[in-house]
């Protein structure tokens, strides 16, 4: 009980000290500020990568006696895992300006996974899926709604793909006429971008308010 | 005309003061706004109260891609989802793409199975859960927070063919392979192919787009709930279909509220939000306005 009170009050000031920057800056925030990097900090090495991530994938792999639980413990030790282990290490090399390039065979095996993999699954679960969807029958028959939202992504579909063709001039009856339509369409896609950020900034903006006036003041239910 | 141009030059710390009025005082004297749910919300629904694509005792992967400062826009969905599926007698695995997603999930777990329990009776009575619906709901058996992992789409593909390996152990450090949850009738490792419906809370990038990615291995049913921010980036994998449904931001938390008819933070917070939606609309009409004003101004001395 003691610690959610002070887990509370912690929590309100807080959020009051970063309240206060909207007035303007001030050592409030800046506490503020300089205390959340600090503690996510600590927090992110010790607890996440330390606890979830390097004990139980790690090292309770290499060493099951001494960092497994259960049936876990009992494992037959991976010593291949020292590998994976070595080159996470390397990593460290880049806090030395001499030795900093050992840390690039750690980046390019990284790399190299990662394109691999992204390189088979964009063109799989991306771009084929959203051109397939683009393909559609313009006029559906008896259902005047189907037509017209067809018709609709169809043209904002070739007209956007203009748009960002740059090897020819935006000028003329077709280039220029298409590449309008296709502004009017990122225009109208800019002001649903920003339509939906306002309402997800009022979303937290409810959530500190829902927690000052009903966790802290007790003001609400 | 005067008037808006003087409006113009507003200090903005005024704007702030109606923008936080507008939200303060709905919620201290709440009254309700009707909440319809979209067809991408009613879908997920439909699929989750479905029995033939999800039977009883089915596991569903619930990811928690987003940190604190997401909370308030996805916590309300994932506590109205995991609600849902306790009542359908579904078993939720959480884990996470996000360093801080386990905490996220175990916060949602323990809101929304409190809440599953305080109202079992009420529930049973009503007619409202799954046949196999039990009292009480255990760690390990009926749910379960696996926590953070690093990796991303690699750790979705390890996901794929065992999730023992990349999981060894839970949230808190019980390990996996004894548990109740995790165990195949026939003996095999669990893999994402005996997960019911993936759902990722996502606030960013790292999170449904990375079990979208490995679609084609894991072949299971996805749906996502997004922040607001999300919303029109998402709705394309809903066109092409790859999203069966999506809860996006506050309001599609209230959404999925009023469908499993368990009124949270979502509805709590709709009347304060469209009032604040209201008094930014006025801002920004007034603003043009003094625009409008100011041009016409210049036009007229240049005249």
């Amino acid at each position: 009980m003691t610690t959610l009170l002070i887990t509370t009050w912690v929590g309100a000031l807080i959020t009051l000290c970063c309240f206060t920057f909207l007035i303007k800056d001030n050592p409030f925030y800046r506490f503020a500020e300089h205390l959340f990097v600090g503690v996510s900090a600590g927090y992110y090495l010790s607890t996440i990568s330390f606890h979830q991530v390097l004990k139980p994938n790690l090292l309770a792999k290499i060493w099951p006696t001494y960092f497994a639980s259960g049936t876990a413990a009992e494992a037959t030790p991976e010593y291949i895992l020292i590998i994976p282990g070595l080159l996470g290490l390397l990593m460290l090399f880049r806090f030395s300006s001499n030795l900093s390039w050992v840390s690039r065979f750690t980046v390019a095996f990284v790399m190299g996974v990662s394109t691999g993999i992204a390189v088979v699954t964009s063109a799989e679960q991306y771009l084929i899926p959203q051109v397939k969807k683009a393909i559609v029958p313009l006029i559906v028959s008896g259902d005047y709604f189907g037509s017209f939202s067809n018709l609709v992504l169809v043209v904002g579909t070739v007209s956007c793909l203009f748009y960002f063709f740059f090897s020819t001039e935006h000028r003329g009856p077709v280039f220029g006429n298409v590449a309008k339509v296709g502004i009017w369409y990122l225009m109208i896609s800019f002001g649903a971008a920003f339509g939906a950020t306002v309402m997800g900034r009022i979303s937290l903006l409810i959530g500190r308010f829902n927690f000052l006036l009903s966790d802290w003041l007790h003001l609400i239910k | 005309m005067n008037i808006f141009i003087k409006l113009k030059n507003l200090d903005r710390r005024w704007v702030f003061l109606f923008v936080a009025l507008s939200v303060i005082i709905p919620l201290l004297f709440p009254f309700a706004l009707p909440v319809v749910p979209t067809k991408a919300v009613a879908n997920l629904h439909k699929f989750i109260e479905n029995a033939e694509a999800l039977p009883e005792g089915t596991r569903c992967f619930l990811s928690f891609d987003f940190d604190p400062a997401s909370e308030p826009e996805l916590k309300p969905s994932a506590v109205a989802i995991l609600v849902h599926m306790f009542r359908r007698n579904l078993k939720p695995i959480c884990g996470a793409n996000w360093p801080v997603g386990g905490e996220m999930a175990e916060v949602a777990l323990v809101e929304a199975a409190n809440a599953y329990m305080s109202t079992y009776e009420d529930m049973k009575a009503q007619g409202k859960l799954a046949p196999g619906c039990k009292p009480i709901i255990e760690r390990g058996v009926d749910y379960v927070n696996l926590g953070y992992k690093t990796g991303a789409i690699i750790h979705v593909k390890a996901l794929c063919n065992d999730f023992m390996y990349p999981y060894p152990q839970d949230r808190d450090g019980n390990s996996t392979a004894e548990m109740a949850i995790f165990r195949n009738p026939d003996g095999r490792r669990f893999a994402m192919s005996d997960v019911g419906l993936i759902i990722s809370f996502t606030a960013g990038t790292g999170g449904i787009e990375t079990f979208i990615s490995m679609a084609g291995e894991h072949k299971r049913p996805m749906a996502a709930g997004c922040t607001s921010v999300n919303i029109p980036r998402f709705t394309t994998y809903l066109q092409s279909g790859q999203l069966i449904g999506m809860t996006g931001g506050l309001p599609g938390a209230a959404e999925y509220e009023t469908l499993i008819e368990r009124p949270g933070k979502g509805c709590a917070g709709m009347t304060p939000q469209s009032i604040a939606h209201l008094v930014i609309m006025l801002f920004i009409i007034f603003g043009n306005l003094a625009y409008i004003a100011e041009q016409r101004n210049e036009a007229k001395k240049k005249g």
